[in-house]
């Protein structure tokens, strides 16, 4: 049943530009309306969706994934800055080949030494990346010439060369090299990235927009549109109401109540993907203001299972989704081969959770509605970003169901750099998290893993650790073949389902705004601004902004020091 | 007159020592200390935090932190904005021209529109011209300023959209246009908001000086021009108004916290790149120095507009000026 | 002496007899009188619980209906209820924190008035200095620093910088009051000074006072709703008339019924309460001349 979901969703999808034989033509400005600012705009750091989006068009991949976003050996993945690659026999390393014809946007060519550069920054904890937990299977990368960089792996794996092109866009020496890798996060050429992608940035304007520009000398050819902005809104509103105006061309963030908005205008579209988010209420198994000592609360299992026992999950998803979101299984996808749609969830049972938390010694001695133990209330702190109009939709079904079984929460709205810095300090109780999952499930292992939590970086931000998961992930990602990793995988979710280290709350469904006048190309499921640079706006349907001309349309600019920021 | 001004800039000086006392006070009453708080902070780096440190100087006791406060004050230095990743007063810098705008424009538009409705009342005093607007400047007044912006934006954005849901300028083709073109965008930008403050902000002005014109009405001299045999409209206009001059002065003065507070709530619900968007987003983003440098500034803001207004006061009022 | 205390017994009766003589002001009188007692008997009176989410599928964001005269929230709670809850909040926040304002105020105020000299020159320099920061901006900053307040800690701050203007009112009051005859003649019988403040000064400030009083609580109801609407004021899921407008603040035009209602009755209240002041000032204007 949810497999032929899926594949309807999916066929949704293939309809999109595809109206019709595919008109030719190029040019336009596109227009993004997003809710808040991106954090930074380099690949290894960026923790935003916008900052995610605006590097995936500036900085290449040495190969990208296909559309089918098959991850097993090379199958489907397209030439980028590496136009040719050769396995060895063994298959612990790959040669790639670098494009001769690949140019950053500063001009200076790209060469096999800004790989090795890119894997080392990546891998410094110095730097920091929460991706580098996705490329431990890589030992190193040698460079045997100027346009030759080989990796050599720890162990045969499916999905090795996955490992090595798709968590690291490729990241420029020139620019970096000078400036030690823990001030990358602060320095300037952060905020103004030199890539070699279709697209180059022109200036970020915080809280207006940021603003990329086709490269017109790019290796891969010049992108069909002039230029790609991202509107800036400071809340939800503004965002979803620049999108119905027509002021923007793209929302990403659709929600069920604006499709009777949209249907009702003519020149506005809706597009769906497969499901690649989930939310999920976290909890934090460390004392907060000390991390050496267990959380006073949430160090037991019995009363994790007890919390989530007292919520509607199903409700909630109704109520803050409508369609638009399915309960979510776990800390994964339905869109993934290895994902049993089945998996067996802790039943919504309230009266059972008061059962339970009764045997736990968590009882309300004093009638106010509010249970304790040894003199301490069960109460708790839970964080919300109040850019996301769902989650803090969520935090106040969630607050009172859990009032119901005698447990106070306290909602703590913050804006999004500030939720992401009390997740990444994990001085939280419990916040309403979400992730955007990569197209491997392998993706856990950075999130909810032992090594995840250890690492000052991992982003296992409530710090479970259970070496019997790691064990079953490890094993699973391991695995050759397809029945066998499915089992494996169950068994890991199995595992940590029941020790409930979180509330799986939501499988998002994206729903996608757009106007008419834009000729998309197909949205790929796990990243749908993939194949911007393929997206244009027929002649007669252009507004002045369509017209506006590049901003140096002469040729790139020479020196290093277009990393500053231009924008006045 | 000199000697006025010039105690009343002293005065100035001394409530502005006393501005940065409180809010050194709060910085340091705050739970967590939300400056060592941001020493902790993995996204800081080192650079930065060394000169939080030396601006600072958390360690040393806390007089020597109050008097390297007050120095920093002294120079401008209000801070670090971790927000924004720029100092503080730069942040503020960019904002407050906006806010100034707004608020300039509002306080024009309010004493005009707030005028005009109080002379039309005691023009046509008692009748029920006077209780109608006497009616709905009440309810203007009695509006919280945050309500009636949501109203505003709904009504002319949504159900009529013939402005733009916010912001100063095209957040996109602004960079485009040509010059005509970017005023004509900025203007566009403005006017709701600055419609919006100056409708809330005139009806305290026309209540106000309702009551002054009422005041000076039964005046002697007024009497006299009546006997004179000059027509109503002509004394309220040549009489009356002159004297309820002073009246407005002081009330000018007294409307900058009113304008400053319609500001903030304007600003955040019209996404106005001024002063009070820049604190209401620093509340969310936990940035607490650019939360205490706008305190100070709105408060220096507040005290130069009173200032202003006590020295235009001093120089229209004759018994002043001639002392 | 007698005869001095006499006429001057209650101020306040004259002035609120007065006040009853103009139509607006029992108009006014009447409607918040109405206000006061659904907040007070708000637990009577709302059809629901404020809080409770009885079906967050089904009961979801409906318009106004019988059942639900003022519609549901987003989490399926009944508007009306919440209005009803949120009056009894914002009154309470609004009278409470206006009590410790004039408390505070009336003790500064006349304590500067009566000294006098260097005291006084002093403590309305640190007044001076209160009064030039905007209240909304204190407010800010001491709330943003103290992230999830009670609604006790909301109401002490906000009694804690509203007492600045009333506390200016007083000292000019006893400055006025201090050289007027009868508290002169109560000096020249012996009166000490503490019953000269108690029983001469104090009576006699009753009009300004209460004068200050309704529009401070005015006031505090606008600002707190205003706090509430900025998220940082009254914490969910308690119900007060500027968190419910914020609830439904990201979807105005669809969920009209979540701004207009309780937007509504704010400006009722804060009308009525103006309309007030307004005809008691105009009173006790008169009766002093």
């Amino acid at each position: 049943m949810a497999a032929l979901r899926v594949a309807a969703l999916l066929a949704l999808v293939a309809c999109v530009g595809t109206e019709g034989p595919p008109p030719k033509g190029s040019g336009g400005t596109l227009v993004i309306s997003t809710v808040g600012d991106p954090d930074i705009l380099i690949p290894p750091l960026t923790s935003t969706v916008q900052g995610t989006q605006i590097t995936d068009l500036v900085f290449d991949r040495l190969a990208e994934i296909g559309d089918s976003l098959n991850i097993v050996g090379d199958v489907g993945f397209t030439p980028r800055l590496s136009n040719q690659w050769t396995w060895r026999r063994d298959s612990l390393s790959i040669a790639f080949h670098i494009d001769e014809r690949a140019r950053w946007h500063d001009g200076q060519p790209v060469q096999a030494k800004d790989v090795r550069f890119t894997f080392l920054s990546y891998k410094d904890t110095a730097l920091g990346s929460p991706f580098a937990a996705l490329i431990t299977n890589i030992d190193s990368v040698t460079t045997p010439d100027s346009s030759t960089a080989v990796f050599w792996f720890r162990s045969r794996t499916p999905q090795q060369f996955y490992d090595a092109v798709y968590p690291m866009p490729i990241m420029p020496e020139h620019i970096w090299r000078d400036i030690p890798r823990s001030s990358w996060r602060a320095s300037e050429r952060a905020k103004a990235p030199v890539g070699s992608g279709r697209f180059r940035f022109v200036r970020w304007t915080p809280r207006q927009s940021v603003e990329l520009e086709a490269d017109p000398l790019n290796y891969q050819g010049a992108p069909k549109l002039t230029r790609a902005i991202w509107s800036l809104a400071p809340d939800f509103n503004t965002a979803v109401t620049r999108f119905l105006s027509g002021e923007t061309d793209f929302f990403e963030g659709l929600r069920s109540e604006h499709v009777p908005e949209v249907a009702r205008v003519s020149h506005l579209r809706i597009a769906k993907t497969r499901g690649s988010d989930y939310t999920f209420a976290q909890f934090n198994f460390r004392d907060p203001s000390n991390r050496t000592r267990p959380h006073s609360i949430f160090g037991d299992r019995e009363l994790r299972r007890a919390l989530t026992m007292a919520l509607d999950r199903n409700a909630i998803v109704r109520n803050v989704f409508d369609t638009f979101a399915l309960p979510a299984l776990g800390p994964t996808v339905r869109a993934y081969q290895t994902t049993d749609p089945n998996l067996p969830q802790i039943p919504f049972n309230l009266e059972r959770a008061r059962l339970i938390l009764d045997s736990l010694e968590w009882r309300d001695a004093d009638g106010d509605g509010v249970r304790e133990k040894n003199g301490r209330p069960l109460q708790f702190r839970l964080a919300v970003p109040g850019s996301s109009r769902a989650r803090t939709g969520m935090a106040v079904l969630l607050q009172e169901q859990w009032r119901q079984a005698g447990v106070k929460v306290d909602v703590e709205q913050m804006d999004f750099p500030a939720f992401v810095n009390l997740t990444r300090t994990r001085a939280f109780d419990v916040v309403i998290g979400g992730w955007h999952t990569h197209p491997s499930p392998g993706g856990v292992r950075q999130t909810w893993s032992s090594m995840g939590s250890r690492s000052p970086t991992g982003s296992n931000y409530g710090a479970y650790e259970n070496p019997v998961f790691d064990a079953y992930v490890d094993s699973a990602l391991a695995s050759h073949d397809l029945p066998t990793r499915r089992a494996l995988f169950t068994r890991a979710y199995e595992i940590i389902i029941q020790d409930a280290p979180a509330i799986w709350l939501a499988e998002l469904i994206p729903t996608m705004g757009y106007h008419s006048r834009l000729q998309l190309a197909p949205l790929r499921p796990d990243a749908w601004w993939a194949h911007i640079p393929e997206w244009w706006i027929p002649e007669d349907r252009r507004l002045p902004r369509d017209n506006a001309p590049l901003s140096t349309p002469s040729s790139t600019p020479s020196s290093a020091d277009s990393a500053g920021r231009k924008a006045p | 007159m000199i000697r006025y001004v010039a105690e009343r800039l002293a005065q100035a000086a001394v409530i502005v020592a006393f501005v940065a006392a409180i809010s050194f006070a709060l910085i340091h009453l705050a739970p967590g200390d939300p400056f060592s708080a941001a020493i902790d902070n993995p996204s800081i780096n080192d650079a930065i935090r060394d000169r939080l440190r030396a601006q600072y100087g958390f360690d040393r006791p806390l007089p020597e932190q109050f008097a390297r406060y007050i120095g920093q004050l002294s120079r401008g230095e209000l801070g670090w904005s971790f927000s924004h990743d720029r100092p503080v007063r730069d942040v503020l810098a960019d904002a407050l021209p906006n806010t100034l705008l707004l608020m300039s424009v509002a306080l024009v538009g309010s004493f005009t529109l707030g005028i005009l409705i109080a002379l039309v009342q005691v023009a046509r005093r008692g009748s029920a011209t006077d209780h109608v607007l006497g009616g709905i400047s009440l309810f203007f007044l009695s509006m919280p300023d945050f309500w009636f912006a949501i109203l505003a934006l709904l009504a002319f954005t949504y159900w009529l959209p013939i402005f733009p849901v916010g912001g100063a300028v095209d957040p996109v083709m602004h960079e485009y246009m040509s010059i005509g073109g970017r005023i004509f965008d900025r203007l566009r930008h403005l006017l709701l908001p600055a419609l919006t403050l100056t409708l809330l902000a005139s009806a305290s002005v026309a209540r106000y000086q309702r009551a002054a014109l009422l005041d000076v009405l039964p005046a002697d001299y007024i009497r006299t021009a009546r006997l004179k045999g000059l027509t109503e409209k002509a004394i309220l206009r040549r009489h009356a108004l002159r004297n309820a001059t002073l009246p407005i002065i002081t009330m000018i003065g007294l409307s900058f916290p009113a304008l400053l507070t319609g500001a903030v709530f304007i600003e955040r619900v019209f996404a106005w790149p001024g002063m009070g968007y820049a604190v209401v987003n620093a509340i969310a983003a936990r940035d607490y120095p650019l939360v205490v440098g706008a305190v100070i500034i709105g408060s220096i803001m507040v005290m130069v507009g009173s200032l202003l207004a006590d020295i235009l006061y001093a120089w229209a009022d004759p018994r002043i000026r001639d002392e | 002496m007698n005869s001095i205390a006499h006429s001057r017994q209650s101020p306040l009766g004259q002035t609120l007899a007065r006040i009853l003589e103009r139509r607006s002001s029992r108009v006014a009188l009447g409607i918040l009188t109405a206000i006061v007692l659904v907040g007070i008997l708000a637990p009577l009176i709302a059809p629901y619980d404020p809080a409770a989410q009885p079906d967050i599928v089904a009961l979801k964001e409906l318009a106004p209906s019988w059942l639900h005269p003022f519609g549901t929230d987003p989490y399926s709670r009944d508007v009306l209820s919440r209005v009803i809850y949120g009056a009894r909040l914002s009154l309470f926040i609004g009278f409470l924190a206006t009590l410790v304002s004039l408390t505070l105020g009336v003790a500064y105020g006349a304590t500067a008035g009566y000294a006098g000299g260097l005291i006084d020159s002093i403590m309305m320099r640190i007044l001076d200095a209160f009064l030039a920061i905007p209240r909304l901006l204190l407010l800010v900053a001491i709330l943003a620093a103290w992230p999830q307040l009670s609604v006790g800690a909301l109401i002490l701050f906000l009694g804690l910088t509203g007492w600045f203007g009333v506390s200016r009112i007083v000292r000019g009051q006893v400055l006025a009051l201090k050289h007027a005859e009868f508290v002169t003649a109560a000096r020249a019988l012996g009166a000490s000074r503490r019953r000269i403040l108690w029983r001469h000064l104090l009576p006699n400030l009753v009009s300004p006072i209460v004068v200050a009083a309704t529009i401070g609580v005015a006031h505090v109801i606008v600002l707190e709703a205003g706090l509430s609407y900025l998220g940082i004021g009254v914490p969910q899921p308690e119900a007060s008339w500027g968190n419910i407008i914020r609830d439904g603040s990201d979807q105005v035009a669809t969920l009209w019924w979540m701004s207009l209602f309780p937007g509504l009755m704010m400006v009722l209240t804060v009308m009525t309460l103006n309309v007030l002041a307004e005809s008691m000032r105009g009173a006790y204007d008169r009766s002093s001349t």
